[in-house]
Parts: C-alpha cells; sequence; structure tokens
C-alpha cells in the first residue's frame, strides 16, 4: 500500500516539476573524460623494477621457506651428525635447483603464457623476476654455508664449494638447456628427472665412500665449477629471451 | 581376464611413452655400471716380483683371481701367518684382506699369532653386542653361534660375490628414486590428466581397474630391481669370478656370526633389493592416489631417502632404532647382517628374517588402503 | 586511432595459415567469422604481439605490435586460457592488472569495477579453481579490460556464457566499439549480426569478405553458408 502511494507521488512529481534543459553537457562529459585519462596517466607510473618487485611477491612463500629450511636444517645436522653430511648435501641441492625451475614455468604449467605474453610488463619481467630472485636467494645461501661448513669440517673450502654448487649448476644448466630443446609436459618431466639423476649420482658416492678427489682431481673440479657456472647462465639468459617468442611459433 | 592384461599392456605403455622413463633408466643403470666396473678400467702401478709394473684394474683382479684359486684350502693358522711374516709379498691373493679385516683397527702381522688373531676377532664381534646393546640371553645365543664356527677359517676363493653384494646396494638406491619418479604417474596422472572420468566409467568395475595399476607398478618395481641389481653385479662376478658361492661369510665379514655363505649372503641382498622395490613401489602407488598427484609422493619418498642419509638413531633406544634399521635404505646398505633380532615364539628371528615379512605386510597393507581410497573417490570439484 | 595490418603473413612449412592480409581498421566492432582452422586465432595472436609473423607488419597510431606502446593498449582474451588454481578472482586481476602496469591502489579500484561490470563481485574472494566455465569467462572478459584497451581483442568471449550474460556482454562490447577498435571472433553469428559494426570472413588464411551487417543483405548465417560453400 506504502509503495503504491510512493509510486503514484513520483509520478505526480514528475508530471508537476519538469526537469530544467541540460547546460553545459558536453563539456561535462569532456572534462570526465579528461579526468580519466590524467587518472591513466597516472596509473601508467609504474616502473619496470616495481614490476619487478610485484612479480617477487607472487613468489611462492614455500620456495623461500624450503630454501631457509635447508639452510638451517644443514647447520643443525652439521652441529650433531657426522659422516656422509657433504655427499647428502650435494644430493639435495639438485632439488633446490628444480623449485627455481618450476617456478620459472608456472606460466606454461598453468596456461597463463598467452595473457602473460600479451601484458605490457611481458614475460621476460616475469622470469627476471622469478628466476633471478629466486635463482639468486638460493645462491647467496649455497654462498653462505660455505664458510660456515668450512669453519666445522676438515674439508677444504673449495673441496666444500664444489659439493655444494656443481650440482645446483649442472642441474640448472641441464634443466633448462632441456626446456629450450623440448616443449611441454615432456620437459618438465625431464627436469625432475634430471635432478633425481644428479641427486642419485650424489648419493651413491656418498653411500661408496667415494671423495670427489678420487674421481679426479681439483683442477678438474674446479674447471668444472667454473665452466656449470657460465653455461647455466647462458641456459637462463637464452630461455628468457627465447620466451617472448610464442612455444608454438 | 583377457581384458586384464590388455590393459595392463597400456598401462605399460603409458610408462613406455615417457622419454623420461627411459632416460631415467638408463643413465642410473649406467650408473650402476660404472660403480662396479670404474676399478677394472683404470691403470694402476704395482709392485710385482719386485719390479713396478702398470696394469688396469682388470688385469689385476685377474691375477688376484689366480691367486685365490691358488690359495684354496689355505687354513689361516700359526703356519701361515709365519709365512705371512717371513714374506709378505709372497702370499697374494684377497686372504691378507680377510687377515686385515679380522683385525679390525690395528693391522700389524709382525705381533700376530693364531690365538690373538682369533682373540682379536672375537672382540670385535663382541664389541659389536656392546654397540647394539645386546641383552645377557642374546649374547649368549650369539655366543652359541660362534662355538659353531670353525676355526681356523680354511681360506677359499669368494669370487666378486662380496663386491657384487656391496654393489646392490647402489642399485638398490637408484631403484628407489626409479620407482618414485615413475609409479606413481599410474595412479597420479589420470588424476591431473582428468582422464580419471573417463577409466572410471568402465563396465570392468574399479577393482579390475585397480588390480591393473597394481599389477603394473609392482611388476616394473620388481624387473627394474632386478635389471639394476644386475647390472651392478655382473661386471664383479664376471671380471672377479663365480667360484666361492659357498665360502663362510667370515672370509669376506670376519665380524659375523652367522652361519651363512657369501653366495647365501649375495642372494638374500638380491631378494633385499627386489622386495624393497616391492615396498617402494606399493608405497607410491597408495601415496598418488590418496594425494591425487604424481609430483607429491616422488617428493615424500625422495625426501625419506635423503633424511636417511643425515639421521641415525643412537642405539641405546633399541626399538626405535631397531625400527629405523628396517628402512629399506638401511637394510640394503650392507645392514642385513648385524645382530639385531626380534624374540618371536622362545626363539629368535634375524633381520632378514623379519624385514621379508614386515615389507610384504606393509606392501600388502597400502595396496589394500589404496584400493578403499580408490573405491570412494568421486570425480567433483574439478 | 587505426590499427594498420600490412601484408599479414604466417606460414607453417608448406601451410599458410594467414595469406597476405592487409586492412586499415578504425575504431568500432569487427566481427571475425571462419571456420575452424580458417586461421582466425593465428591472426589475432599475431595482432598481439604473441606470435611473430612470417611476413608483413601490424602497427596501432604508429607503435609496431612488438613495442611497448602497442601492448599499453592492448587488451586480449584468449580462446582457452588457464589460471593459477590458487588465485581468488581478485587475486587473478589484481595479478593481471600488475603485469599491465597499473599501480596497487589504481588496480584495487579497476579490479572492482570491473568485477562488479562481469558480476563477480560475490565471488571475487573464490578460488578461481571453483568457478564455473562461465565465471571463468567472465573473469577472462574483465582482466582484457583492465587497462582500458584502446584494442581489444577478443577470441570467443561468450563461449560458455549464458544467454542473458551473452546480451550484457553485448551491450559492453558495443559501448567499447564506440571509441575503441574491437575485433571478435566467434561461431555465434548471431553476436555478430547484433553488435559489429563490420564483418570479416575468413576462410584458409585469406580474407573473403568485409564489409558491412547491411552489405551482408539479412540472415546473415545463410549469408555465411553461402561463403562457405554449404548452401547453393
Amino acid at each position: 500500500m506504502k509503495r503504491r502511494l510512493k509510486s503514484q507521488l513520483k509520478s505526480q512529481m514528475k508530471m508537476i516539476y519538469e526537469a530544467p534543459v541540460p547546460q553545459g553537457k558536453e563539456a561535462f562529459l569532456q572534462k570526465i573524460e579528461r579526468m580519466e585519462k590524467e587518472e591513466w596517466r597516472q596509473e601508467e607510473e609504474l616502473s619496470c623494477w616495481k614490476v619487478l618487485g610485484i612479480q617477487i611477491g607472487y613468489i611462492r612463500k614455500w620456495n623461500w621457506l624450503v630454501s631457509v629450511l635447508f639452510f638451517a636444517a644443514v647447520i643443525v645436522a652439521e652441529q650433531s651428525v657426522k659422516g656422509r653430511t657433504l655427499w647428502g648435501l650435494s644430493a639435495f641441492v639438485p632439488y633446490l635447483a628444480l623449485m627455481v625451475v618450476a617456478e620459472g614455468l608456472r606460466s606454461t604449467r598453468y596456461r597463463m603464457e598467452e595473457l602473460e605474453l600479451a601484458s605490457r610488463f611481458s614475460v621476460k619481467y616475469i622470469l627476471l623476476a622469478r628466476l633471478g630472485a629466486l635463482g639468486l636467494f638460493q645462491l647467496c645461501l649455497l654462498l653462505l654455508l660455505m664458510p660456515f661448513l668450512y669453519t666445522i669440517r676438515r674439508e677444504a673450502i673449495l673441496e666444500i664449494g664444489i659439493h655444494i654448487l656443481l650440482p645446483w649448476l649442472s642441474t640448472v644448466f641441464v634443466m633448462f638447456l632441456m626446456i629450450r630443446k623440448m616443449h611441454g609436459r615432456e620437459s618438465h618431466s625431464l627436469c625432475v628427472g634430471t635432478a633425481v639423476i644428479v641427486s642419485g649420482a650424489c648419493m651413491t658416492f656418498g653411500i661408496m665412500n667415494v671423495s670427489m678427489f678420487d674421481l679426479a682431481g681439483a683442477g678438474v673440479w674446479t674447471l668444472l665449477l667454473v665452466s656449470g657456472a657460465v653455461l647455466a647462465g647462458r641456459e637462463v639468459y637464452q630461455f628468457i629471451r627465447q620466451s617472448e617468442e610464442l612455444q608454438w611459433n | 581376464m583377457r581384458n586384464f592384461w590388455m590393459l595392463t599392456k597400456y598401462e605399460y605403455k603409458k610408462i613406455f611413452q615417457k622419454k623420461m622413463v627411459w632416460v631415467m633408466f638408463v643413465v642410473l643403470s649406467g650408473i650402476c655400471f660404472l660403480m662396479s666396473s670404474v676399478t677394472y678400467f683404470a691403470t694402476f702401478t704395482k709392485e710385482v716380483d719386485g719390479k713396478e709394473e702398470k696394469m688396469s684394474g682388470y688385469q689385476w683382479m685377474t691375477r688376484i683371481r689366480e691367486e685365490d684359486k691358488e690359495l684354496a684350502g689355505t687354513s689361516i693358522d700359526e703356519a701361515f701367518l709365519s709365512r705371512l711374516k717371513e714374506n709378505p709379498d709372497s702370499v697374494g691373493g684377497k686372504i691378507t684382506d680377510t687377515v686385515g679385516m679380522m683385525q679390525m683397527e690395528q693391522y700389524d702381522v709382525q705381533s700376530l699369532t693364531e690365538q690373538s688373531l682369533y682373540e682379536k676377532r672375537l672382540a670385535n664381534v663382541q664389541k659389536e653386542w656392546e654397540i647394539y646393546h645386546l641383552n645377557k640371553e642374546e649374547k649368549e645365543y650369539f655366543q652359541k653361534l660362534e662355538d659353531t664356527i670353525t676355526k681356523p677359517f680354511i681360506y677359499e676363493p669368494t669370487g666378486g660375490y662380496d663386491k657384487a653384494t656391496r654393489m646392490m646396494m647402489v642399485s638398490a638406491l637408484l631403484q628407489t628414486l626409479l620407482a618414485a619418479v615413475c609409479i606413481p604417474a599410474i595412479f597420479g596422472d589420470e588424476h591431473s590428466l582428468k582422464t580419471d572420468q573417463l577409466t572410471l566409467c568402465t563396465n570392468l568395475g574399479k577393482r579390475t581397474l585397480y588390480g591393473v595399476k597394481i599389477f603394473t607398478g609392482l611388476s616394473f618395481s620388481v624387473i627394474t630391481s632386478m635389471l639394476l641389481c644386475l647390472v651392478s653385479a655382473l661386471p664383479s662376478l664376471i671380471v672377479e669370478g663365480t667360484e666361492g658361492f659357498g665360502a663362510p661369510i667370515q672370509l669376506t665379514q670376519p665380524d659375523v656370526s652367522f652361519a651363512l655363505t657369501v653366495g647365501q649372503v649375495f642372494l638374500m641382498m638380491f631378494g633385499m633389493c627386489v622386495l624393497a622395490g616391492v615396498l617402494h613401489g606399493a608405497v607410491a602407488m597408495f601415496l598418488s592416489e590418496k594425494l591425487k598427484n604424481p609430483a607429491a609422493p616422488m617428493a615424500i619418498i625422495v625426501g625419506f631417502l635423503i633424511v636417511t642419509f643425515f639421521v641415525n638413531v643412537p642405539e641405546q633406544y633399541r626399538v626405535l632404532s631397531q625400527l629405523w634399521d628396517y628402512v629399506p635404505q638401511n637394510v640394503t646398505s650392507w645392514g642385513l647382517l648385524n645382530v639385531r633380532m626380534v624374540p618371536a615364539f622362545g626363539e629368535y628371528l634375524y633381520k632378514w628374517q623379519v624385514v621379508p615379512v614386515l615389507w610384504l605386510t606393509i606392501s600388502v597393507a597400502v595396496t589394500v588402503l589404496g584400493y578403499q581410497f580408490y573405491k570412494r573417490y568421486q570425480v567433483t570439484g574439478r | 586511432m587505426e590499427l594498420i595490418i600490412d601484408r599479414l603473413k604466417k606460414q607453417y612449412g608448406s601451410k599458410i595459415a594467414v595469406d597476405r592480409i592487409s586492412r586499415k581498421l578504425t575504431p568500432g566492432v569487427y566481427g571475425l567469422l571462419g571456420a575452424n582452422g580458417a586461421g582466425k586465432t593465428t591472426l589475432m595472436r599475431m595482432l598481439c604481439g604473441i606470435l611473430k609473423p612470417t611476413g608483413g607488419s601490424v602497427s596501432l597510431d604508429g607503435f609496431d605490435v612488438s613495442s611497448e606502446e602497442y601492448r599499453k593498449a592492448l587488451g586480449y582474451l584468449p580462446q582457452d586460457f588457464g589460471y593459477y588454481p590458487n588465485f581468488t578472482g581478485k587475486d587473478f586481476l589484481m595479478y593481471m592488472a600488475a603485469l599491465k602496469g597499473l599501480d596497487k591502489n589504481s588496480a584495487k579500484k579497476r579490479c572492482r569495477e570491473l568485477l562488479n561490470l562481469v558480476g563477480l563481485e560475490s565471488v571475487a574472494g573464490k578460488k578461481v579453481k571453483t568457478y564455473s566455465g562461465g565465471m571463468k569467462q567472465r573473469l577472462g572478459i574483465a582482466q582484457a579490460l583492465l587497462n582500458r584497451p584502446k584494442l581489444l581483442i577478443l577470441d570467443e568471449p561468450t563461449a560458455g556464457l549464458d544467454p542473458k550474460e551473452r546480451v550484457r556482454f553485448r551491450d559492453l562490447i558495443a559501448e567499447l566499439g564506440e571509441r575503441n577498435i574491437v575485433i571478435l571472433s566467434t561461431h555465434i553469428v548471431l553476436d555478430i549480426e547484433h553488435i559489429a559494426d563490420r564483418i570479416l570472413m575468413m576462410k584458409d588464411g585469406q580474407l573473403i569478405f568485409d564489409g558491412t551487417p547491411y552489405e551482408v543483405g539479412g540472415d546473415l548465417e545463410h549469408f555465411y553458408l553461402e561463403q562457405f560453400g554449404e548452401v547453393e
């Protein structure tokens, strides 16, 4: 009842009071458009560094957590457990590398590539953020481990460095090489296989109590380490460069 | 039944269509082969008849094998020790390794007598009883076993069995990795690729489908286990020989009190590796069905494997350390013949008797439990 | 504003997917019709700069397709796109906004606007993996509009939408087409009939028709089938 009365009142009022003719409508609409454009210009003020920073925020939290936990676990293990720990470290490190690669391949895995490729800040920035940030973080942790282990163990720093860095670098190199040469699920599963193979080889040397210097001299290992670093860096660079071309190009 | 084998064929096809399976199998086999045969390809400089001679590991082992054959039947007694003291270089083969292992920490031939040698050996054996915190009854039991061992030891060539047995710990480790990567996909891929919507509509029923997948996974595990063990063992057996199957285990592991032969231990280790494959296969399939994911089981199994590298339960926690001892990696890496026993029905069961029963029971249990999850699975929420 | 497509070509081995298409497009709605495998998606991907052409060029107001300025003005909805499963609808839009260079505050405001526009405000906090097909499609449309694009490319945008949603979508596109260039490909002829200012028909990589709905002269579906030889 009340509603009917209200609507009746409304229509009566409309008949009695006519709305005035709009004045300056065009100017007002243009003003709004100009304001929109200004807002748009403000919205554009986002540098690529800021974008990189935003992308780092999208890296999954557990990637950081696992890396930190690994670092902490090594410190605890070294205090309490002796024995095959160096080879054990070498066996775990390829999985850290796998985490970095998996983070970089998330776009492909979840079929977001097309959307990300067509964006203003393209896939290159996403990959730089994911691979660069997480990769560098892990590398820093590994480098920090070296002096720590050197103070506790009797092995030389070179030996420790090779045990920690060479499996990581070689896994990164092989995985990115495979991703570039092959596409799709096959390359993803081969990445997993690579990490497992490198890890398996390290575990094998560990259980057989083989010293790395039984296998080759210090010079050879140093050369392998340097080559690993160069090749891994090169493959990552090529991967980022290639990512801008769509996989079915 | 025909459908069962047809479906099994397709399950195998799904596994072998993945490049990763082939790459992993070939590379891991390569690692097994290399670890067991790299010493045969290496070159050594050895002193032979007062002269330094360069020879390959293969040539060296062939020579050792010949010397071992000549030493067959030699009693490790006072006469032999005198000969060893007089002219150590006149004694070849692996017999000096046996004497060295009997002494353990201090290898010292000059002050050795037959009595002191066997006393040192017994002391090492009893030390192990202390390390493992054996109780009085267990010590008496092992003392009785000790009394049955013929002394002095009569040396026999042990061929390549010792090395082949040791190398199988490598194949067991690598088979675990192979199983962790290849087997979860049998169940996990159906969910991740969303083919479960199609396969679960089969008119053969879920039970048959589950049976096919379990059979495929377990048979794959067993076959790969056997192949990797053979790849590890064959180089040693070919180069160092297969004689000595019946040689007492004390010749290669002097601190063992069991009345076993080298060949029996080799076969036991082979069996353990295969059973470990079965266990890993069953657990991998169970986890992949429970978690609906092929990646998570791999992470769990490999993570557990790496943990065994770092974690060791002290022996004073008897039960816990004994359970930890039954973990496949700890059994296959030369932990098969330790003095841990399980009392049962007035007798003692040795590790190699308990482990197969335990592993098979766990395998069956997870398979049955996995079926319950599989049976009740509903395709929703995707 | 002008989108210039100059002798655009894409060849895979011996197969020519897009055969030297040249056009000048001005603001309006362009409906792209063609059979499966005609080359529509390939053309659209080249216009988005995510597929390198074998020959030819694309530019928008003088900016080449490979430039950042071009991508700034581009909104694209692919035919089949994925999503990060644990993202909520809002997370997804905020993420795409970051990729499109919007700062956080503007992005929040814009996301809210667009979620209202596409009718997903009530489920914005829910994970994308719980969305129905139509909801995902609407989310895709929303992300395409984040940066207020001057060039909007939509590949099968109404797939999975119910009739009510399709009408709503048509109105939105018609409004956008007044000031911007909108290219949409679809199999639903009715959608094109209602909103397209020009109709582009593709067959075997070539444009076989470029005209207004008026030039079609009546039933578009019949005309379409005639062009493809399905009807005498």
